[in-house]
């Protein structure tokens, strides 16, 4: 449904002193990204049932929180991308999968769901590592 | 045009066809309006000479309204698409005023027209200028012959086009001159839009060529249409080009006449004739001055960079008019025209224009007046600082025409300016494109920037790229699986205020899940033949039904088992104490004697009327041998099968007491005839019998009834005994093959005294089971070969059964155990008689029961032992080695070693067991008859009973004559079958004591007699044994 294919964008600068590789401790943890998510799709979205005007912006909010949360996590040099997804839970089956074409070593992506018994929310950060 | 009249836009115009006109038509118009500015500039640069003298204010108002015009053509221009056609209006509204006007003066112009004529002369002076223009000209004109003919052609949908418009613009003619008004009222206000009309001044500059190669395109598509001007025109291109190769040395000439032109543009605006006249004047006069001014410095031109542009409205106007009044024309004229033609339209042509413009634009000049000073100002100001941005603006517009040519190479046109051909024709996109370059300067310089920016990151990225390896990474963020239809309706139904009950419609949805119940589950277990009450019986600690729970309840009080065994018991001791009292009252039973029988003192007869029983006869009776009041009979099969009967075609065994003569005890059944059977020698608990199809088979007589079934014959029941083993296949081939003639029990002499001591406490005590259980059994079959089995007792019975030992009853406790065999051999030598040797009966030494003696059809009682090597007399033989079968023999119970043995041949002979030669032979005893039982007395040694076949009995007394029988007794009721006597305590200390010795007698009609010996024959003398003893010794 989603394909997302970050690429990353360079600024130039002074020769041969790229960081090709994250330090260790800012590296984009998954499992903490999710968490994060987790938080935030909760505290949004808990008791609120689907409503076709709202979603747009309840999206937007969401994935700045999201955002914003993770530029506090502190990871150095990453570049994020958010994508909130807010559908209507009407008994259709529906598939999101995403497609990245970037470097495994540093990039990564974290997602989480949320659903209730009007709406499912998926909501993916994807981390993409600035040189 | 004129041709096209006829057609009108419906039938002529596809839609594909309509499209690309449009699109062809908006382009051309749009740089025809450029070409028409400069047309225009041509005609005010001819004002400006009729007009030089006019004052500035004037020319500035002019050029106000011009720029206005200008303004507002911008703006249309700057219009989507959708809007052009709008924009054609506007223009067409233009062109549709000039009509307006020509019709107001159509007679002013035919008056004209004639005054032209009258002209002719002077133009004629002006064409021999021209016609050097046009030599100059037609070079090009050659050069581009080709593609003028196209353009004409698109030219002629152009005016198609054109005329369509016409029609909506008459209708919006007045609205729309009154919005014209308003914008131009309204456009004065921004003098940014001055400093872009600036620039596109500059772009014009900067597309020099290219505005020259469109100027002709315009030129040769109007050609048709307007062909005299369009030669005038070629003047006026050829002045322009030269203008544009030195544009500055044009734009500081027509600085000058400009001053000039604004006396006379005054004057022409209110004399029309004078105007006109003077018009003709000043174009010559112009054209001279430009052949000069081309020459001049160009210092001027610099200052009216806009000037041309900013009679663009007039010019249009202009030019339309003309193209108006010449399409009639138009079509008949060819690129090479009369000059004459030219000339006139030209005159005409130009007056037409400035009665437009004297018109039009007077209404108009209060307004402006105001901002003229602006306005005229407000470019020189411009000007001083262009010249700066001049080089960075170029720059900039250069990428963005760049920008915007890949733009457009990446999306495809429908216009079908293919990328490749954009660069050789791209003069029509290319206006287009001039006209919104303004728009997106900004863009544009940023543009560069970001070109700038972005080849240093590509660079940069290009490095990197070498570090890194970027790869593909797929993830599924989300699957959600579409909702059952069940799961939506329990979602949207099943919720409120309800409560979903587990339902099966359908029978293939057979889930656990969905099925209403819960399934019970109880185990059960069944028996048939059922062994005990009920035959079945539930699992174990699973909850019972009330019903169950209820009979349970019911049974646990009830134990019928105890109560059957108890019955069972206290039933026989009271049927038994009932039937001695009837004995002892009236001697019951013991019936007397209707004849004088030597050795009975009366006799019993067992109830020979039981249903069935009928029709068969006896074939062996036993007595046990120390509970001598229960008797075992052998019964041979029915004569008559009774088909009807279950029991019809089984063998039939019956255990009785003689003390219960109406009815059997125990009524046992086997699956073949019996033909010999035995008690185990203890106690009555177990019977064996050999039967003709060679199965040795138990029955375990503790076995409750309900083990066994019950038959209800003739409204009695009868509990038939099904064997509790037997050797039927079971053991295969070790089994017997032939009819098995005797069964014995292997019992020592010294067990069986110990049996027998404890008796005397009465019939019913028959305690201590289990002793003497395990014992032999010898069972011998007619191929002479002699089984032992071992009868074991099971303490562990198990209800279901065996499965490894099929022969075992479920829940049977005795079971057979071959130990070994021994197959008799022929003590003959000759080897033809060796391999068929005849068993008939077997008996043990009663002192040794290791030697077993064997009656065979070889003539001799064959000896054999169960362990060990060779008995000393292998067999014992007549005197004459006949070849006759020794169907009985009986060994003497008082421990004597002799035994008497019967031949079929009606011989007796006397043997002892360690010579192998009879010690007396009795030939014809019987008179031949053959000689069916042997039995030694078991009270007096001296005595033993002979049966034939012809239903005598020889009673033989050795002490009181050895050479015949003392007695012979003849039985009525046909032949006898067999005869036991039962063991007198007294005499042999075997059997009950107290009780008195029996012999019985069965006949083949089934009769069964059962004699108390009288007391001659059943007190012994003291010395009798002695006294035989010696007579043995002295016959021997």
């Amino acid at each position: 449904m989603a394909e997302e294919e970050p690429v990353a964008v360079e600024e130039p600068q002074p020769e041969n002193t790229y960081m090709i590789r994250p330090n260790f401790l800012s590296k984009f943890r998954p499992a903490t990204v999710k968490e994060t998510i987790h938080i935030v799709l909760n505290d949004m979205l808990s008791e609120k049932t689907y409503d076709a005007e709202e979603t747009t912006n309840w999206c937007k909010t969401i994935a700045d929180e999201i955002k914003t949360k993770l530029k506090d996590h502190g990871f150095d040099r990453y570049k994020y991308i958010v994508q909130v997804v807010i559908g209507e839970q009407r008994g259709e089956g529906v598939k999101m999968a995403c497609r990245c074409f970037w470097d495994s070593d540093t990039d990564n992506y974290a997602q989480d769901i949320f659903m209730n018994d009007s709406l499912f929310c998926v909501a993916a950060a994807f981390g993409v590592f600035y040189y | 045009m004129p041709s096209e009249k006829h057609r009108s836009k419906e039938d002529t115009w596809g839609s594909k066809e309509l499209s690309k006109s449009i699109k062809e038509a908006t382009s051309d118009r749009s740089e025809r309006k450029k070409h028409r500015d400069k047309d225009r500039d041509k005609e005010r640069r001819k004002d400006r000479h009729s007009a030089r003298e006019d004052e500035r204010n004037d020319s500035a108002d002019r050029k106000h309204r011009d720029k206005d015009r200008d303004r507002e053509r911008r703006k249309e221009r700057r219009e989507d698409g959708e809007h052009r056609k709008d924009r054609d209006k506007d223009r067409d509204r233009d062109r549709d005023r000039d009509r307006d006007r020509d019709r107001d003066k159509d007679r002013e112009r035919r008056e004209r027209k004639e005054r032209h004529r009258d002209k002719e002369e002077d133009s004629r002076d002006r064409h021999k200028e021209k016609d050097r223009h046009r030599d100059r000209d037609k070079h090009r004109d050659d050069d581009e012959e080709q593609r003028r003919e196209e353009r004409r052609r698109r030219k002629e949908e152009d005016g198609e086009g054109r005329e369509r418009r016409r029609k909506h613009r008459d209708e919006e003619d007045g609205e729309d001159r009154e919005r014209r008004r308003k914008h131009r009222d309204g456009d004065e206000r921004d003098d940014k839009e001055r400093r872009r009309k600036h620039r596109d001044k500059e772009d014009e500059g900067d597309d020099d060529r290219e505005r020259r190669r469109r100027e002709k395109e315009r030129r040769h598509r109007e050609k048709n249409d307007e062909d005299r001007e369009r030669r005038h025109r070629d003047d006026r291109d050829e002045r322009d080009m030269d203008r544009h190769r030195d544009k500055d040395r044009d734009r500081e000439r027509r600085h000058k006449e400009r001053s000039e032109d604004d006396d006379e543009e005054r004057r022409r605006r209110h004399e029309e004739k004078k105007r006109r006249k003077r018009e003709e004047e000043e174009k010559r006069k112009e054209e001279e001055r430009d052949e000069k001014e081309r020459h001049r410095s160009r210092k001027h031109k610099e200052e009216e960079p806009l000037r041309p542009r900013r009679q663009e409205g007039k010019g249009q106007s202009f030019r339309v008019k003309r193209q108006q009044e010449q399409a009639p024309s138009v079509d008949e004229e060819e690129v090479q025209n009369d000059k004459h033609g030219v000339e006139v339209t030209m005159g005409d042509d130009d007056d037409d224009g400035y009665n437009y413009d004297d018109d039009e634009f007077e209404d108009y000049d209060d307004d402006f007046e105001d901002d003229d000073g602006d306005n005229d100002s407000e470019p020189q100001r411009e000007m001083s600082a262009k010249d700066r941005e001049l080089h960075e603006l170029r720059k900039a517009i250069e990428a963005e025409n760049m920008a915007t040519l890949r733009s457009r190479q990446r999306d495809t046109d429908s216009s079908g300016v293919s990328p490749s051909s954009s660069d050789t024709s791209s003069s029509r996109p290319k206006t287009g494109r001039t006209g919104r370059t303004f728009v997106n300067f900004v863009a544009a310089k940023q543009r560069v920037i970001s070109d700038k920016v972005s080849s240093k990151t590509k660079k940069r990225g290009k490095e990197l790229m070498r570090l890194i390896d970027l790869d593909i990474a797929s993830f599924d963020m989300f699957d959600l699986q579409p909702t059952k239809e069940y799961e939506m309706y329990i979602r949207s139904f099943g919720r409120s205020d309800t409560k979903q009950a587990y339902v099966q419609c359908n029978e293939d949805n057979i889930d656990r899940d969905i099925q209403t119940e819960e399934i019970e589950y109880r185990q059960k277990w069944t028996q048939f033949p059922a062994d005990d009450m009920r035959g079945c019986g539930g699992g174990d600690d699973e909850v019972e039904d009330d019903e169950i729970a209820a009979y349970r309840a019911i049974k646990k009080d009830i134990d019928s088992a105890r109560l059957v065994n108890f019955l069972q018991g206290a039933g026989q001791v009271i049927t038994v104490l009932l039937e001695e009292n009837l004995v002892d009252k009236g001697s019951g039973n013991l019936q007397s004697n209707q004849r004088q029988i030597v050795f009975s003192e009366g006799y019993t007869q067992l109830n020979p009327d039981l249903p069935f029983l009928k029709d068969r006869h006896v074939v062996h009776i036993e007595f046990h041998p120390i509970q001598t009041h229960l008797m075992l009979t052998a019964y041979s099969m029915p004569k008559v099968a009774l088909s009807k009967d279950k029991l019809a075609n089984t063998g039939l065994l019956c255990v009785w007491n003689i003390n219960e003569p109406s009815r059997p005890q125990k009524v046992l059944t086997c699956q073949s005839a019996p033909l010999s059977c035995c008690f185990n020698p203890t106690k009555a608990t177990l019977a064996f019998a050999g039967t003709a199809d060679g199965s040795v088979v138990v029955w375990d007589l503790r076995e409750p009834s309900s083990m066994h079934h019950t038959h209800s014959i003739k409204q009695e029941e009868w509990v038939i005994r099904m064997p509790t083993y037997s050797t039927d296949g079971v053991h295969g081939d070790e089994n017997h093959h032939s009819p098995v003639t005797t069964v014995l029990a292997i019992v020592s002499p010294v067990e069986s005294m110990k049996a027998s001591l404890p008796k005397g406490a009465g019939v019913g005590n028959v305690s201590d089971e289990t002793t003497g259980l395990s014992f032999q059994l010898a069972s011998i079959e007619e191929q002479a070969i002699i089984n032992f089995w071992t009868v074991v007792e099971i303490t562990n019975p198990d209800k279901a059964g065996s499965e490894s030992d099929l022969g075992l009853m479920p829940g049977g406790k005795v079971k057979l155990i071959k130990s070994s065999f021994v197959k008799l051999e022929s003590p003959a030598r000759d080897i033809k008689t060796k391999s068929s040797v005849r068993a008939f009966q077997m008996q043990l030494l009663p002192k040794d029961p290791n030697h077993l003696y064997v009656g065979t059809d070889l003539g001799c009682v064959i000896h054999t032992v169960r362990y060990g090597g060779k008995a000393p007399p292998k067999a014992f033989r007549s005197d004459l080695d006949v070849p006759v079968d020794i169907v009985t023999l009986d060994f003497s119970p008082f421990g004597l070693p002799v035994f008497v043995a019967g031949c079929v041949d009606g011989s007796l002979r006397l043997h002892s067991t360690t010579s192998e030669y009879p010690m007396v032979t009795w030939n014809n005893s019987t008179n031949g008859m053959a000689i069916v039982k042997v039995q030694w007395s078991r009270s007096r040694p001296s005595v033993f009973y002979v049966i034939d076949e012809t239903a005598k009995v020889y009673i033989w007394d050795l002490l009181e004559r050895d050479g015949s029988p003392v007695k012979i007794e003849q039985f009525a009721g046909g032949r006898l079958t067999t005869c036991s006597l039962s063991n007198d305590h007294s005499a042999t200390g075997l059997g009950l004591p107290g009780r008195r010795p029996e012999l019985a007698i069965a006949a083949e009609s089934g009769m069964i007699e059962i004699h108390q010996l009288n007391d001659q024959f059943y007190k012994a003398a003291a010395d009798e044994l002695d006294s035989v003893a010696s007579f043995l010794e002295k016959i021997m």
